[in-house]
């Protein structure tokens, strides 16, 4: 990781963008570590029903899932860690960004002239840390800020829905 | 409209309830039938659920037609259904995005026509948000004075039908383009049903054969037939900021929408045309709903034509001024990456296929195992074909452009799509960099528009990150300085 990711006194990267606080990797892991017992589970039931689901192919068959089973868990392990160091997130009067990813990193930007619709919502793992979703809808998809604090999710969308409100005010 | 106006749909809509709800009754019950088709017992049965169908689907379309009415006040149309369910519905003119005409055989038969209310939302995108069954006559007159309002558009259809069209479009052109211009997969899907259907034949697989000739219909014969069917008689004109196309052999359409409400023009060329360099021309528009939703600019013609038409009909998108950018070379490498994960996946599944094939197959005859194992073997090194044929077609023709008011992405493969978009219509970017494209400071940008269906994703080849997070920052900067002015699309 590079010095993009170094935050100030005001918290902010270099480049201004905000970074997340560090209990949303607490969430992630709780999410990862749900999402691996689930796989746990399918692999279980691979095995125990192995000779009627590969038939004649049983060594191949276990091999390939065994091979998945270790990849996906990996990634469980370590997503979280990588993506937590990536997510960076900012706001200014004209747009939204957000800068995420693991393998593959994206770039969102939301004009905020474009932005018709603020949702915040919190899953059962984020109600656990206090923590809250920002999703921004558009006419042509939604931007999600994640794991945000909720106080922070809250204060995001209300900026927004007021930015929202006098845009269209000057317009009346 | 100075005084309210009541209409009421015309009655043949009972009757097309009727009959459409006994086809889909009478092909339920045949499907289902089986081998008992054959005896000849079951007609009068059928007959009679038929019977009792048309007659419960004929008291409950007269309720429903008696209890719905559609007010035309001087403001909006107000739809009112007044049954045990009942909707009140209010679309104001103002929020009109099109009226669209379209006439069926029971149209033609009770000299009808269907009026189709398009209102400007993505929500309602997939169908109409009313539909109004008149008299030819008096539909015309009414969608007249909606278009005046709509497009504030001084002539009438009849003048409307003196417009020569924008290109001439012959019928054999569009039976041209119901071979050439579908999808190269649908072709290929095609294709393959039809060696599918004369193996079966060749074996005398009487249920192999049917399958195989249901795919070859679903797959080959019908979007042909649909394509045909839709475009034939096809003429496209312009007045002032309203185009309009009119088409159809056994239904009719004739759909108008102005020009502020395009968000992008697409160049379309399959595989197959472009080994002809013939192209077509499509539009994505807001506010055009059902199968009129991407309406046809031009149907297949040779390329130069498309291109003179597009510079005609719709000059707003054209930007000679644009610098094409060739997608950089070392773009490959990402791409062969990629290439080779899938064959990676691809082929071990043909191959576990081959060898699963291989030990059902040991009881047959040598020829079918032979056979099987050919198409398996086939299947590998076609695939592997096709991926080395998808990185080069890629990398010779993906480009990207930037113009004052729109910018150009042309993406795809066998099948290339030259996408003229225009900065103000972007709701959101983004941009993405796999973890071998970052090493070459390469990304993909995702443009998100609203459509006709909902909303539309346009995703670019790789090029230089920082050209490609250039689109977002136009689109805001646009917005900030003022160059972006909501009141043009309203």
């Amino acid at each position: 990781m590079n010095k993009d990711f170094d935050v100030d006194e005001e918290g902010l990267t270099i480049d201004g963008y905000h970074v997340l606080e560090p209990v949303s990797k607490k969430a992630m892991y709780l999410r990862n570590g749900i999402g691996f017992v689930i796989l746990a589970l399918v692999v279980a039931i691979i095995v125990v029903y192995r000779r009627d689901i590969f038939v004649e192919q049983v060594d191949l068959g276990m091999s390939a899932t065994m091979a998945v089973f270790v990849l996906l868990t990996v990634y469980l392990i370590v997503a979280p860690s990588v993506y937590y160091r990536r997510y960076r997130y900012r706001m200014d009067d004209d747009k939204v960004e957000v800068r995420k990813g693991i393998i593959t990193i994206t770039h969102d930007m939301v004009p905020i002239e474009r932005v018709h619709q603020v949702n915040v919502s919190r899953g059962p793992i984020n109600r656990r840390y206090g923590l809250a979703n920002v999703l921004v809808t558009t006419a042509g998809g939604t931007v999600s800020l994640s794991y945000l604090e909720e106080d922070l999710a809250e204060s995001i969308a209300t900026k927004l829905n007021e930015k929202i409100i006098e845009m269209l005010k000057k317009r009346d | 409209m100075t005084e309210d106006r009541v209409f009421r749909n015309h009655p043949s809509v009972i009757l097309r309830n009727v009959i459409s709800a006994c086809v889909f009754i009478g092909l339920i019950i045949v499907l289902n039938m089986g081998s008992s088709v054959e005896d000849g017992g079951w007609v009068p049965y059928v007959a009679l659920v038929l019977v009792v169908v048309a007659a419960a689907v004929a008291v409950i379309s007269y309720y429903i037609w008696r209890k719905t009415t559609y007010t035309f006040t001087s403001e909006e149309i107000v739809i009112r259904v007044d049954t045990a369910f009942k909707k009140l519905n209010h679309i104001q003119y103002s929020k009109l995005a099109s009226v669209n005409v379209r006439r069926g055989i029971l149209n033609h038969l009770f000299g009808t026509s269907i009026l189709m209310f398009n209102v400007n939302s993505s929500v309602n995108a997939q169908s109409a948000e009313g539909t109004l069954t008149l008299k030819k006559e008096i539909a015309d007159r009414l969608r007249d004075e909606l278009n005046s309002m709509i497009f504030q558009k001084e002539i009438t259809l009849q003048e409307d039908l003196q417009v020569p069209t924008a290109i001439h479009i012959s019928n054999t052109d569009i039976i041209l383009h119901g071979f050439l211009a579908q999808p190269t997969i649908s072709s290929i899907f095609g294709v393959l049903a039809t060696i599918y259907a004369i193996v079966m034949i060749f074996f005398g697989s009487s249920g192999g054969l049917i399958s195989a000739l249901f795919l070859f219909f679903i797959g080959e014969v019908i979007p042909i037939v649909t394509s045909i069917l839709k475009y034939y008689n096809y003429r496209i004109y312009r007045v002032d900021d309203t185009i309009t196309i009119e088409c159809g052999m056994i239904n009719n359409y004739r759909s108008s929408f102005k020009v502020n409400k395009v968000n992008s023009v697409r160049i379309r060329e399959p595989l197959l045309a472009r080994a002809f360099h013939m192209a077509t021309l499509e539009a994505e528009v807001v506010g055009l709903a059902g199968e009129e939703a991407i309406p046809i600019l031009c149907p297949l013609k040779r390329r130069f034509e498309v291109e003179a038409l597009f510079r005609n009909i719709i000059p707003e998108f054209c930007d000679d001024s644009m610098e094409l950018v060739h997608q950089p070379r070392v773009a490959l490498v990402p791409m062969v990456v990629g290439q080779v994960i899938l064959a990676v996946v691809v082929i071990p599944i043909l191959y576990i296929l081959y060898k699963v094939l291989f030990v059902e197959l040991r009881g047959y005859d040598g020829f079918i195992a032979d056979l099987v194992s050919f198409g398996i073997i086939a299947a590998m090194v076609v695939s592997v074909v096709l991926m080395v044929g998808y990185v080069g077609l890629a990398q010779s023709h993906r480009m990207f452009a930037r113009g004052e008011e729109v910018f150009l992405f042309v993406h795809g493969s066998f099948d290339l799509n030259t996408e003229y978009i225009m900065y103000d219509k972007v709701q959101c970017t983004c941009v993405m960099s796999g973890l071998i494209a970052r090493r070459f400071g390469l990304s993909r940008c995702t443009v998100n528009l609203m459509s006709s269906t909902g909303f539309k994703q346009i995703v670019s080849g790789y090029f230089h990150s920082p050209d490609l997070e250039s689109v977002g920052e136009e689109v805001v900067a646009r917005i900030g300085d003022g160059r972006y002015d909501y009141r043009r699309f309203y």
